[in-house]
């Protein structure tokens, strides 16, 4: 077998892992992760800039009640700020 | 008061170097060996001579930690944040860039911290060690530990000498030993690291040739000659 180059190497580790679940799923949790700060700090800014939570839904399509229990918190599981 | 108050500056310049050394193996937490580096990079201190005379300089000790990594038993750099993301073609740095110019450092410090409060009440939710700010912070028994070494000497302040006792006495249980909480756990499985076996600063330390032990009874006789 010739021997490979070492930028061959990473490219072929690199299409081997696009493969492995584990990579897969630990991108899909980092990537959820950021969409998670992201919206926090889309939803606060959106609320310090006076928008209702109707218009905060319907923006990111989601109903005002989803939207109202998670960033407004519900009473017992309000979260701290 | 909280542990890192108690921190004397050189106390505080180790845990920044850790930090480093995290950064360096692309790792989004610090742990103990981070820590165990960053002791033996600090320059003209007593405990990272300490280290260097048991042939645990810092390039000794970063070789060691690399071996860990290619047997698997610390996490490859491909297990980044910003790897992982790269590969969808996210460019990380330049998220982080735009949203801390857009909103403030602050702000995006803020929406992390709720964020994790949220995955607090929320077990459905996994999200630790937020890609956009920060690692998760994973020696807190070691420095909790080390806390406790300066309360056992009747000292308020905690030196870089403490933070290396607390490290040794932390890498002497196995991991996994005492149990951690659920949540500690699901971090550690989802930044790829394993949940049993011999703590990675034992293995660092005794491929050098030496013990936990006979370090600790160094920095001991250090401390006690300094007295």
């Amino acid at each position: 077998m010739s021997e490979l180059r070492p930028d061959e190497v990473t490219g072929l580790a690199a299409a081997t892992r696009s493969q492995d679940p584990e990579v897969g799923l630990a991108a899909v949790a980092a990537l959820r992760a950021l969409v998670e700060v992201l919206e926090t700090l889309q939803v606060d800014n959106a609320r310090a800039k006076g928008w209702t939570w109707k218009t905060i839904a319907e923006q990111l399509g989601v109903s005002k009640q989803a939207v109202h229990q998670k960033y407004a918190g519900g009473g017992l599981f309000r979260a701290r700020r | 008061m909280h542990v890192f108050e108690r921190f004397t500056g050189p106390a505080d310049q180790v845990m920044c170097l850790a930090y480093e050394e995290a950064d360096r193996l692309r790792h989004d937490y610090v742990g103990p060996e981070h820590v165990l580096a960053g002791l033996g990079r600090q320059e003209h201190g007593r405990t990272s001579g300490i280290l260097q005379a048991a042939g645990l300089n810092v390039e000794a000790i970063r070789a060691q930690l690399d071996r860990l990594v290619d047997a698997g038993m610390l996490p490859g750099p491909w297990r980044s944040n910003s790897e992982l993301l790269h590969g969808l073609g996210v460019d990380l740095s330049a998220v982080r860039r735009a949203v801390e110019d857009t909103f403030g450092s602050e702000a995006v410090c803020a929406a992390h911290r709720r964020v994790l409060g949220r995955s607090r009440l929320r077990e459905d939710r996994i999200v630790c060690g937020s890609p956009l700010s920060g690692k998760a912070m994973l020696a807190k028994r070691a420095l909790s530990l080390a806390s406790k070494e300066a309360d056992g000497m009747g000292q308020d302040d905690i030196g870089p000498e403490h933070v290396l006792l607390g490290v040794l006495r932390d890498a002497q249980d196995p991991l996994g030993s005492p149990r951690p909480g659920r949540r500690i756990r699901r971090i550690r499985a989802h930044l790829g690291l394993p949940q049993h076996g011999p703590s990675p600063v034992r293995l660092v330390i005794e491929a050098s040739g030496t013990t936990l032990h006979a370090l600790r009874a160094e920095v001991l006789a250090e401390l006690h000659a300094a007295s």
